[in-house]
């Protein structure tokens, strides 16, 4: 295999990236990232972007979305937290997980439609109510204990803080949740992309570990 | 004149000649067409043209300072001008540009100012185009062609050469180039609308026609490969791909017509590009409505070029008198471009209108109304008759040292005896552009 190089920057979203390139012929390559997190109780202090008010590319609210906040009154006096525990039990009526339904393409509204979805498709529409209702609401890519997949869930902002949100397993996020990257919604916080030129068929393999290290 | 007019036939035989022609696609398919030329020139008197250019210059320059602002301190959605709504919820918006500065702090280097003349004289503007306005190849051209059949048009008549068009791009592009690297134009390739517009330029601008194949990114640095794989350094694009195609790990990850990481070098500092990315923002449909507020703004001074009454249903009050007048009005989706998404009042039914009340009511902010400007009529030959015919213009406004006016424009006109849209795409056709020296 031949060697690359490797670049590191920031987005505009505050991630660090890792970008590599390989210029001469090959036909296959691989990449390591490993790490040792310490876990702290889930919230970030940040001034807020408005950014994360508006609905973005796979968040836009259109006739189905709308009409499953119409069904929603939230109390006037309920607080931010409540809120968002209120519409992830409205959304879970209406979408039941399956994987293999959804692609990564698939928005918010699409997903609703279907009535089925991953992480993903939980995190986008719950983005999607939150923000029509005035709650900032961001994605974020990471991952949780175990072997497998990578997961998805939401960050709300409440005075000066982000806190997370699970709707898939439509919990709070306190600890055992490690985060890479957030955005306005998943297209801004892929955790690998990439592009080859060539005429070539392509393979993708993904492994992915987290354990708790023995102290 | 009239030996010009007399050579119609001759200029378009021409023009077909060149290959002066533009892509449109129609359910799925590619087609080629010619852009038919009117022979008798749309004349700018020398008075009109002193004014509609401080007017152009003065408004490019607001929306290059607004670009600047949005993409850092915000102030003029701090000061309560701008609604921030209207900026973050723009298609335009990117916000993987925010805190970039672009090279010489230019945004829009070229700008496509379309403007009508009201009956009254009055020049309007209708739309600003800040991402990659085309069309100055094709006046360029024609003048190039009706110098040639007809110079004594042009001995007789005290007209401003327009040929110049190039070397107002090259300088533009030498302005901001970093580093002193290579020059080039990357175009999408000959399936794009323009791509007559791309080779035409960069060979009059002797600069590098590149595909996205041609241009490679190592160490946030942009290198131009050629045919023999060598590598020179990139320091100015002009760039004929949108936005989100134009770098498929920062945007649309399955586009081709992309060169990877080129964001990145972008960010950097290390190439210019032009016209800068996210300038979407800035020439949103709903922006319009705030241009004139941003020539207050920024410059302390009174919009000279005034825009056509607009509305947005965005405010609360805006929206009733849109929704009492919808006939009268022309509805515009702020999404769409190239006169598509434009809808007159009063040639829509009663279920059609009772639709679009609908849309105004639940997606406010994805509108504008406009009143219908009646703009005056251009005469156009029609086999041996002289008719009158709907016509805009595209001005081209330079943004380098200075900001500079193009000597000319795009004046498109409409086929169709009862429409008022000219964009080419829909059918239309193009004149020259006279501006007269005294």
């Amino acid at each position: 295999m031949p060697n690359g190089t490797v670049t590191v920057g920031r987005d505009s979203f505050g991630n660090l990236i890792r970008n590599g390139y390989i210029g001469d012929y090959h036909n296959y390559f691989e990449f390591e990232a490993t790490g040792i997190v310490e876990q702290t109780y889930y919230c970030i202090e940040e001034k807020l972007n408005p950014l994360y008010l508006y609905p973005s590319k796979y968040t836009q609210p259109m006739k189905d979305i709308q009409k499953l906040l119409d069904g929603v009154t939230l109390p006037p006096e309920a607080t931010t937290l409540e809120k968002v525990v209120l519409l992830s039990a409205e959304l879970r009526k209406f979408l039941a997980y399956e994987s293999g339904v959804t692609s990564i393409q698939t928005t918010a509204e699409e997903a609703l439609v279907i009535g089925k979805g991953v992480c993903q498709d939980f995190s986008h529409i719950l983005i999607a109510l939150c923000r029509k209702n005035g709650i900032p609401a961001r994605y974020v890519s990471g991952f949780m204990k175990g072997e497998g997949f990578t997961h998805a869930w939401i960050e709300y902002y409440e005075n000066g803080v982000w806190y997370g949100f699970d709707p898939t397993h439509d919990r709070c996020i306190e600890t055992g949740y490690i985060k890479i990257a957030h955005g306005r919604d998943y297209s801004d916080c892929a955790l690998d992309k990439g592009v080859f030129s060539g005429l070539a068929q392509q393979k993708l393999e993904v492994f992915l570990k987290v354990e708790e290290q023995q102290q | 004149m009239y030996s010009l007019v007399k050579q119609k036939d001759t200029v378009n035989k021409w023009m077909e000649r060149f290959g002066v022609r533009f892509g449109i696609y129609k359910s799925g398919n590619f087609h080629e067409q010619l852009f038919p030329f009117d022979p008798i020139p749309r004349v700018i008197s020398h008075k009109d043209w002193v004014e509609i250019e401080a007017g152009l210059i003065q408004r490019v320059n607001a929306l290059n300072m607004f670009l600047e602002d949005v993409y850092n301190d915000k102030s003029i959605v701090k000061a309560g001008i701008i609604p921030e709504e209207f900026i973050y919820s723009s298609s335009g918006y990117m916000a993987q540009c925010e805190g970039i500065t672009p090279s010489k702090k230019i945004f829009s280097h070229i700008s496509g100012i379309d403007l009508v003349q009201a009956k009254d004289g009055k020049w309007i503007v209708l739309e600003d185009n800040l991402r990659i306005p085309s069309g100055a190849s094709y006046p360029m051209i024609a003048r190039t062609i009706t110098r040639k059949v007809s110079p004594e048009t042009f001995k007789e008549n005290a007209v401003f050469d327009n040929r110049n068009y190039s070397t107002l791009i090259r300088k533009a592009m030498d302005h901001v180039n970093v580093d002193n690297g290579l020059q080039v134009i990357l175009t999408p390739g000959r399936y794009n609308s323009a791509y007559f517009e791309h080779s035409y330029l960069a060979e009059k601008a002797g600069v590098i026609l590149a595909f996205a194949d041609d241009l490679i990114v190592e160490n946030d640095t942009v290198y131009y490969k050629g045919l023999f794989d060598k590598r020179e350094r990139v320091g100015v694009i002009y760039r004929r791909i949108s936005d989100e195609y134009l770098d498929p790990l920062a945007f649309e990850s399955t586009s081709l017509l992309g060169v990877p990481n080129l964001m990145r070098a972008y960010a950097k500092g290390n190439v210019a590009i032009m016209n800068a990315l996210g300038n979407g923002v800035a020439d949103d449909k709903g922006i319009y409505y705030f241009v004139p507020k941003m020539v207050e703004y920024y410059l302390g001074e009174k919009a000279i070029l005034q825009n056509a009454p607009t509305y947005l249903p965005y405010f609360e009050e805006d929206k009733k008198y849109v929704l009492e007048n919808l006939k009268t009005l022309v509805i515009k989706d702020v999404a769409e471009a190239g006169g598509y998404g434009v809808m007159f009042g009063r040639e829509m039914n009663d279920e059609q209108l009772a639709n679009i009340k609908h849309l105004i009511e639940t997606e406010p902010r994805r509108w504008i109304a406009q009143e219908v400007i009646d703009f005056i009529d251009l005469e156009i030959m029609e086999g041996e008759e002289r008719i009158y015919r709907k016509a805009d213009l595209r001005a081209f406004v330079i943004s380098e040292a200075e900001t500079k006016v193009w000597h000319s424009g795009l004046t498109r006109y409409t086929r169709s005896p009862t429409s008022f849209i000219v964009n080419s795409s829909q059918g239309g056709g193009f004149k020259d552009t006279w501006i007269m020296k005294k």
